[in-house]
């Protein structure tokens, strides 16, 4: 059971967290609970079924970070590795909703 | 070569068979729609407009000659069973062209994911599925189709998800180019 996200998604969710202005600890906190929800709870995975990303699981969220809300979309591959799971996280498209 | 010459030679390649003509400018068509929707730009130039045997574009023809000039396909013309008159579109046993890279990894990807959806079917099917597009259904005889309509419709479905990273990032696990989500957690923590 494990969860990973490519070199290239790393470093997109560190720039954006720099960009957004808000405590890395505090956004990140709410993506990794997502992410463990989804690795724990496999029920509440969404794979896509058609088009050029069918396969791959997509999991979209909302993240309340006053004075900001953020739609979150992650798609992710889920491998089974030694009889546990493999998340690998694909990309991350983060999207301002609300700025007061 | 043109990128319209290209896209279709490199659907015949990928396709690993003949493929008639007609079928072949409708996969083009399939695929340009899915990376309209997808990536946000058509990967031919193709300017298709409505046509009673489906979109067309005349600079079809001219891809296709410039593809038979240079010799990187061959046409061969028949009659089907049922009696209609068919070209056949096949690639030459020429090594693979030094300009394979001329496209993304999400255009190669689409035009893989076209082939594989629509190459199977009988054509009266992939006609019917051409048709029952948007850009078909809302365009009226001899006009020019509103592709540009289409644009990001998937991606903004999937909150702006890209195709190309998602691509890059599978690359990148397989080369071993990847950090942990307990890596992650450690280096935020320290930055209250």
């Amino acid at each position: 059971m494990s969860i990973a996200f490519a070199r290239g998604v790393a470093d997109k969710l560190r720039s954006q967290i720099r960009a957004w202005g808000i405590a890395p600890a505090l956004v990140a906190k709410e993506i990794w609970s997502h992410l463990e929800d989804l690795d724990e709870f496999p029920g509440q995975r969404t794979r896509v079924h058609k088009g050029p990303l069918a396969g791959c699981y997509l999991h979209q969220f909302q993240i309340d970070l006053p004075p900001i809300i953020l739609s979150v979309s992650i798609v992710y591959d889920v491998e089974e590795k030694h009889g546990g799971h493999v998340i690998s996280v694909l990309d991350f498209a983060p999207k301002i909703l609300q700025e007061e | 070569m043109t990128t319209n010459a290209l896209v279709l030679e490199t659907i015949v390649r990928r396709s690993g068979r003949h493929v008639s003509r007609t079928r072949l400018l409708k996969l083009a068509y399939m695929a340009d729609l899915i990376a309209w929707r997808v990536l946000g730009a058509p990967i031919s130039r193709f300017n298709y407009h409505w046509h009673h045997h489906g979109p067309f574009d005349g600079e079809f023809y001219c891809a296709m000659e410039e593809l038979a000039s240079a010799r990187r396909v061959t046409l061969d013309s028949l009659t089907t069973n049922e009696g209609h008159d068919c070209v056949l579109v096949c690639a030459a046993t020429a090594p693979p062209s030094p300009q394979a890279s001329h496209f993304t990894r999400g255009q190669i990807h689409i035009l893989d994911y076209a082939i594989k959806q629509y190459l199977g079917l009988p054509l009266k099917d992939l006609l019917a599925v051409v048709y029952e597009t948007e850009p078909m259904k809302s365009a009226e005889r001899n006009d020019p189709l509103p592709m540009e309509a289409q644009r990001n419709r998937d991606k903004d479905d999937l909150g702006g998800i890209c195709l190309e990273t998602v691509l890059e990032s599978r690359e990148q696990f397989a080369r071993g180019e990847h950090v942990t989500l307990e890596a992650l957690k450690s280096e935020f923590a320290g930055r209250e």
